[in-house]
């Protein structure tokens, strides 16, 4: 007799990409409503410290699975990594801070149309061709932005 | 600052993430990537403990602390998927999109826990604003 065993199947379930794509939805939108919570009681500097202090787990995780040279690629690879990281912590701090202003429902949806400023750069800097889709893509979220400023 | 402001500082940072992430993608494992990303983070974010009000005590009780380290481990955590789903065969033109609709979910948690409502105006303008960036995130299959 073959009986199914859950755990396994659990396991496969859990780690296929639309359930791993579904829960990365549901945990950024858990973060950004938590950041509310938080910016509404203690500031967005307080919100900031706290956050970092949060994810520095998974860097410590990361420098424990990459490791070595990968982790250290090139001078180049470092400068844009921790580039990425101050831009990153800028943008979270100013995402705070606009929280403490203003509602969830509004801030949230408004910084959801920061990819328009990476196709405009990736546009003018690395020569990228914009899609017919961007170019629709963009129409909407300058009018999501009129609407919701 | 008045909160437009900052939502346009934080739009126009995030944007030039994008594309750093972009430039890199071809020098920085994506593992690698969150640890530099979380060393910013740290760098750009201790210093800031100089501008906390002296004269206020931090309201820091144990629920604000477990919710402050909660939103940071959410975050990585949905990174952590994100890649996950990518190693596992998902098209990065599927899930990169999709992905950028987290806000749906953080109106849907505000709605129902903080009682926030958008009027019809409103409500217009986050639909165009999320599915304005998701399509603006896809990016066909090479």
């Amino acid at each position: 007799m073959t009986r199914p065993n859950p755990p396994s199947a659990v396991r496969a379930g859990l780690d296929h990409w639309l359930a791993l794509c579904l829960a990365c939805t549901a945990l950024w939108g858990v973060w950004a409503f938590l950041s509310k919570v938080l910016a509404d009681r203690v500031g967005a500097i307080e919100t900031q410290l706290l956050f970092t202090l949060g994810m520095l787990p998974a860097g410590l995780i990361a420098a424990w699975r990459v490791g070595g040279a990968a982790l250290v690629p090139s001078p180049r690879g470092i400068v844009y990594g921790l580039l990425n990281g101050l831009l990153t912590a800028l943008g979270t701090l100013c995402f705070f801070a606009a929280l403490g202003r203003v509602s969830a429902s509004i801030v949230s949806p408004l910084i959801a149309a920061y990819p328009l400023v990476t196709v405009a750069l990736a546009a003018a800097i690395l020569r990228e061709r914009i899609r017919p889709l961007q170019i629709a893509g963009a129409i909407c979220a300058v009018a999501g932005l009129a609407l919701l400023s | 600052m008045s909160w437009l402001a900052l939502a346009a500082i934080a739009i126009v940072a995030w944007g030039a993430v994008g594309l750093l992430q972009k430039i890199s993608s071809n020098l920085l494992d994506p593992t690698a990537l969150v640890f530099w990303v979380i060393i910013g983070l740290v760098v750009g974010s201790v210093p800031l403990i100089a501008w906390l009000p002296a004269d206020t005590p931090l309201a820091l009780s144990g629920g604000i602390i477990a919710a402050g380290l909660l939103s940071g481990l959410s975050n990585a955590l949905g990174s952590w998927c994100l890649f996950r789903a990518l190693k596992n065969g998902a098209a990065a033109s599927i899930v990169i999109p999709f992905t950028a609709l987290y806000p749906l979910i953080t109106v849907l948690l505000a709605f129902l826990f903080l009682g926030e409502t958008l009027n019809l105006r409103q409500c217009l303008g986050a639909v165009l604003a999320i599915g304005g960036g998701a399509l603006l995130s896809y990016e066909p299959p090479a």
